[in-house]
């Protein structure tokens, strides 16, 4: 049965026993976000806003639904081309490196703001807030579906493991995953784990796929280079370690059906 | 460039208790909507983007429709409101479907066909009709190629 429970964070609150699952918090969230993203000051805006459209986007799949999805993730891939840049510049660089990537940073920036400034996000923050709740009868065999999706992305990555999409792709699947556990009401502790270390490879992998778009650079460029790649390694053989932690938290979880 | 003009599906009446914005389709609209669209896809008629209106009503017409989508959905305020020239310009595609609202369509229809918005009341499409354009994304740009009737959809 699925867990009843409190989610953590500023808008998943469920209370147990609900027999529907209301998006209004996230949303809510994402609009006092918008601003934080907007201003630039505080970095923790940008993420937010990250956070929450990934959130809804599963929000949507729990409720089978295809239109709005397409928009979140527009919003979303904006957000993250200026959040993986954030991430990447709070590393110790080489200054030829922090270089570029503030370069890139600005780039990225400029295209959120003309993305904020979009009517496609007053259209979407409108449509998002007429939608009904979600019946939780009908989102848990859909959890389940998730967690299946997650078994077949894992069991791959085992059988390949030197393929690095393999694990790119397991990582969004147990992020939805997680997203829909908490949508539900809680999510359990190994699912967590997993996705937090997954998210740790996707930084690396992200980080090295920046440095592919600087010229050719310095010695000190190139050891930065070896040295994310050793970075990437190590999480690599955690990521297996907490997979095979949670791969029995994901087997019951496939097994759900609705009540 | 094809575009669709595609109005809501049949939705729950106008009430006090209920913002027009909110109002979802009927179960009645929602069943006959899903046959239309067997009707379009008996046509052979597909999608690269599908722009809709943010209201209940239009999100879930399209919703329906996207399955014959491969590409994009776009929310658009610009598609609750009278059309201007923000709407035609946020247009993109080979084959897209509008979805909306009347008089808006109906407006937006006459532009289309004629550059004019002169006499919009001689254009207005059925819950769940399309009105099928081809030409150029400009005003007074295209031509009608068929105005389809929910029921003739339905019956295809």
């Amino acid at each position: 049965m699925p867990p009843d429970g409190l989610t953590s964070g500023p808008g998943g609150t469920q209370r147990p026993g609900a027999r529907t699952i209301s998006p209004r918090r996230w949303i809510e969230h994402l609009i006092a976000q918008l601003p934080v993203a907007r201003a630039g000051v505080d970095p923790e805006g940008v993420h937010q806003v990250r956070v929450a459209t990934a959130r809804l986007r599963v929000w949507l799949r729990l409720g089978r639904r295809r239109v709005l999805n397409d928009d979140l993730k527009w919003l979303r891939d904006h957000a993250a081309s200026v959040r993986d840049l954030d991430v990447h510049l709070s590393r110790e660089l080489p200054s030829s490196v922090e270089l570029h990537l503030r370069t890139q940073r600005s780039g990225a920036r400029g295209e959120l703001l003309r993305a904020l400034d979009h009517a496609r996000v007053r259209g979407l923050l409108d449509a998002l807030s007429l939608l009904p709740p979600l019946s939780r009868r009908e989102a848990v065999p859909r959890v389940a579906r998730l967690a299946r999706a997650a078994l077949r992305r894992g069991r791959y990555v085992v059988a390949h493991p030197r393929r690095l999409p393999g694990l790119h792709a397991l990582r969004r699947a147990v992020r939805r995953l997680r997203f829909a556990l908490e949508w539900l009401g809680a999510c359990p502790d190994p699912v967590i784990d997993l996705q937090d270390v997954l998210g740790t490879v996707g930084d690396c992998m992200v980080a090295l796929a920046h440095l592919d778009l600087i010229p050719r650079g310095t010695r000190d460029g190139h050891a930065y280079r070896r040295r994310l790649e050793r970075e990437l390694a190590r999480h690599v053989r955690e990521a297996r370690h907490e997979w095979h932690r949670a791969r029995r938290t994901l087997e019951e979880v496939a097994r759900w059906k609705s009540s | 460039m094809e575009i669709f003009l595609i109005r809501h599906a049949i939705a729950v009446p106008r009430g006090p208790d209920l913002d027009d914005a909110a109002r979802p389709l009927t179960r009645r609209g929602r069943k006959r909507w899903a046959r239309a669209v067997r009707g379009l896809a008996r046509l052979g008629i597909g999608f690269d983007r599908i722009y809709h209106s943010p209201w209940l009503r239009a999100v879930e017409t399209a919703d329906a429709l996207a399955t014959l989508l491969d590409g994009e959905s776009i929310v658009t305020p610009y598609l609750a409101m009278s059309p201007g020239a923000e709407l035609i310009e946020e247009l993109s595609g080979e084959r897209i479907a509008l979805v909306g609202h009347e008089p808006w369509l109906g407006e937006l229809l006459a532009s289309l066909l004629f550059d004019s918005r002169r006499e919009p009341s001689r254009f207005e499409l059925r819950k769940g009709g399309v009105a099928w354009l081809v030409g150029e994304r400009r005003l007074g740009g295209m031509r009608l190629r068929a105005l389809l009737t929910p029921k003739v959809l339905r019956a295809l």
